[in-house]
C-alpha cells in the first residue's frame, strides 16, 4: 500500500497547492483597499493545512512496504 | 478590484449575516465527524479480519480527507468574505463571488433608488435580525440582497443618501 499512498500524495499535494493559491489570490485581489486583510483566517488555515500534511507524511512513513 | 469615482466615499460595507457561515460550519463539522464513526467501527472489523497493516494507510487517507474539508471550508469563507454590498455616497455596489474565477459586480446609482423594501421570514431571520432587502429603481431591474444583517440601518442609510433633504425616512421596527 506504500506505492499507491506515495502516488496519491504526489498527485494531491500540487493540486491542493494550486487550489489554495487560487483562494489566496482571490483574497489578495478582491479585498477592499484600506480594509484589514484577512490575515488571521489565512494564517490559521495555512497552519492547519501544514499540520495535516505533516500528519499525512508521518502516516505515509508508517505504512509497511 | 473596486474603483471609486472622484469624490466618492464608502459609507457602509455589508456582508451576509454570520448565521450563513454558521450553517456551513455545521455541515463541515458533521463531515469532520464521519472519520470518527469509521474509527469507532474499526475495532469491530478487526475481530473479523486483520486490519492492523491497513491502519496507517487509513490514517493517511483521513489526513488528506481533512485537508480537503479544510480547503473547502476556506473556499466557503472566501466566498462569504468577498460577497458584499458597498454603499457609497453615490451608488450601491453588489459584489457576488461565485466560487473561484467567477464574480458578478452590479451597481445602482443612488439617485435612481425609488423604494426600499425589507423582508424578514422565518424564526431564524426574526430572532437573529437579518433578511432580504429589495431596492426598486427608476426604469431598471429590481435589486435584491439576501441574508443581510442590520436591515433597518441599511435601509435608512440608503434612503438618506438617495434622497438627501427629502422627507424619506425609514420606519423603525415596531
Amino acid at each position: 500500500m506504500l506505492i499507491p499512498a506515495i502516488i496519491i500524495l504526489l498527485l494531491f499535494t500540487p493540486l491542493y497547492g494550486v487550489f489554495v493559491f487560487a483562494i489566496l489570490y482571490h483574497l489578495k485581489t478582491y479585498t477592499i483597499p484600506g480594509r484589514p486583510h484577512p490575515r488571521v483566517v489565512t494564517t490559521i488555515f495555512l497552519f492547519l493545512s501544514t499540520l495535516l500534511w505533516l500528519f499525512a507524511l508521518y502516516f505515509l512513513f508508517k505504512i509497511p512496504y | 478590484m473596486l474603483q471609486l469615482h472622484p469624490q466618492e466615499k464608502i459609507i457602509l460595507v455589508i456582508r451576509k449575516h454570520w448565521f450563513v457561515m454558521v450553517r456551513t460550519i455545521i455541515i463541515f463539522l458533521i463531515l469532520v465527524l464521519m472519520p470518527v464513526a469509521v474509527f469507532t467501527f474499526l475495532p469491530l472489523l478487526s475481530q473479523i479480519i486483520d486490519i492492523a497493516p491497513a491502519v496507517p494507510f487509513i490514517n493517511f487517507l483521513t489526513a488528506l480527507y481533512l485537508m480537503v474539508l479544510l480547503s473547502l471550508l476556506f473556499l466557503a469563507w472566501m466566498d462569504y468574505y468577498l460577497d458584499m454590498w458597498i454603499v457609497t455616497n453615490q451608488r450601491i455596489i453588489d459584489i457576488e463571488q461565485l466560487g473561484l474565477f467567477s464574480r458578478n459586480v452590479s451597481e445602482i446609482p443612488l439617485e435612481r433608488v425609488q423604494d426600499v423594501t425589507l423582508e424578514v421570514h422565518g424564526i431564524f431571520e426574526t430572532v437573529l435580525k437579518f433578511g432580504t432587502i429589495r431596492i426598486q429603481t427608476a426604469g431598471e431591474r429590481e435589486f435584491q440582497i439576501t441574508d443581510v444583517p442590520h436591515l433597518y440601518e441599511l435601509k435608512e442609510t440608503i434612503l438618506r443618501y438617495a434622497h438627501p433633504g427629502s422627507k424619506f425616512k425609514s420606519q423603525t421596527p415596531v
